[in-house]
């Protein structure tokens, strides 16, 4: 599955790569912008993307947006430090089909993705 | 190594622990205000103070009367931070949900600013802690404290008698959705705290590494 890491801090997009379960055989790209990730997915067949909100040149929310608005939404955690109940309610009203709370050791994202029917 | 002895791979690790406190921070000035709060990225910079009050001179502070809390903290990383708020905060607090009076009236003078006191305690506490806790360390705060408006804001940090001279700045701005209020959160790390920032990013990239 191709898996599109959206963030722009390095250490978020290796923290992800790594918290992936290796039995998801994932083929990861990585985006450090709204604008890349909006270019990565126009080119690539993306299978899951794991989406910051606080971004430079487009950030979450306006990612969603367009994708919603083109009705090209892949699957999508948003993976995000802002932990406002209103947040998580606004992405998964634009097609985020999960919202997990940033953190150094996002041990969880295996149950979400198991939830989400992609594991 | 840049000047302030963090690689680019150190600040970006630091930036995102900022980002993470933002978040935090976020989230406790959403549930104080009961409103939505629009976070922007968090910038992370090596300067010195006296520079810190240009910080106030762009964008939309530049227009904007200021009023500051000050609140240092120590600990395992010893700094200052400042709340900032533009002037519609004054006339727009009372009537946000979390903050309405229980009798419906306009607050007092007195009521403001314990108001803004309060807010500044629960958003620097949850910013500082934030970028604290990954480290495993802890922080302790000294009560906030007014600082003034903008003259003021800029004769304490041109004050030789401000204990740091250089080190990181954290600038964090908050906004409310759909009002005025603009806040900024200036968290400054001087540089005898940047050794053992250092070091603790450090060990938390290892460790990264080696998972």
């Amino acid at each position: 599955m191709r898996v599109l890491i959206v963030d722009d801090s390095r250490l978020a997009r290796l923290m992800l790569r790594k918290a992936l379960p290796p039995e998801l055989g994932a083929d990861i790209i990585e985006a450090a912008d709204g604008a890349e990730a909006l270019r990565c997915i126009a080119t690539n067949e993306v299978g899951l993307m794991l989406l910051d909100l606080t971004m430079p040149d487009r950030d979450g929310y306006q990612v969603l947006k367009e994708l919603k608005e083109s009705g090209r939404v892949p699957p999508t955690i948003v993976v995000s430090a802002d932990s406002q109940t209103l947040a998580a309610e606004r992405v998964m009203q634009l097609g985020a089909v999960a919202f997990v709370k940033k953190s150094l050791k996002p041990a969880e994202l295996s149950d979400v993705l198991r939830r989400a029917g992609l594991l | 190594m840049t000047r302030a002895g963090l690689t680019p791979e150190k600040l970006d690790a630091l930036q995102e622990l900022v980002n993470m406190g933002m978040g935090a921070a976020g989230a406790a000035l959403a549930q104080a205000l009961g409103v939505f709060v629009e976070l922007a990225v968090p910038s992370v910079d090596f300067t010195d103070r006296r520079s810190v009050a240009g910080l106030l001179d762009t964008g939309a502070w530049a227009k904007e009367e200021v009023e500051a809390i000050r609140q240092p903290f120590f600990g395992a990383f010893t700094g200052e931070s400042m709340m900032i708020f533009n002037e519609h905060v004054q006339s727009e607090l009372a009537d946000l949900p979390g903050y309405a009076l229980a009798d419906d009236g306009e607050p007092t003078s007195a009521e403001r600013q314990e108001m803004l006191l309060d807010l500044a305690n629960v958003v620097i506490g949850a910013c500082v802690n934030g970028i604290a806790e990954p480290f495993q360390e802890s922080v302790s705060f000294a009560p906030p404290s007014r600082l003034g408006a903008r003259a003021a804001i800029r004769a304490y940090l041109s004050h030789d008698a401000v204990a740091w001279h250089q080190g990181l700045i954290v600038n964090v701005d908050f906004k409310l959705e759909g009002r005025s209020f603009l806040s900024r959160v200036l968290v400054f790390l001087p540089e005898p705290s940047l050794q053992r920032i250092d070091q603790a990013v450090t060990r938390l990239l290892d460790e990264l590494a080696a998972s």
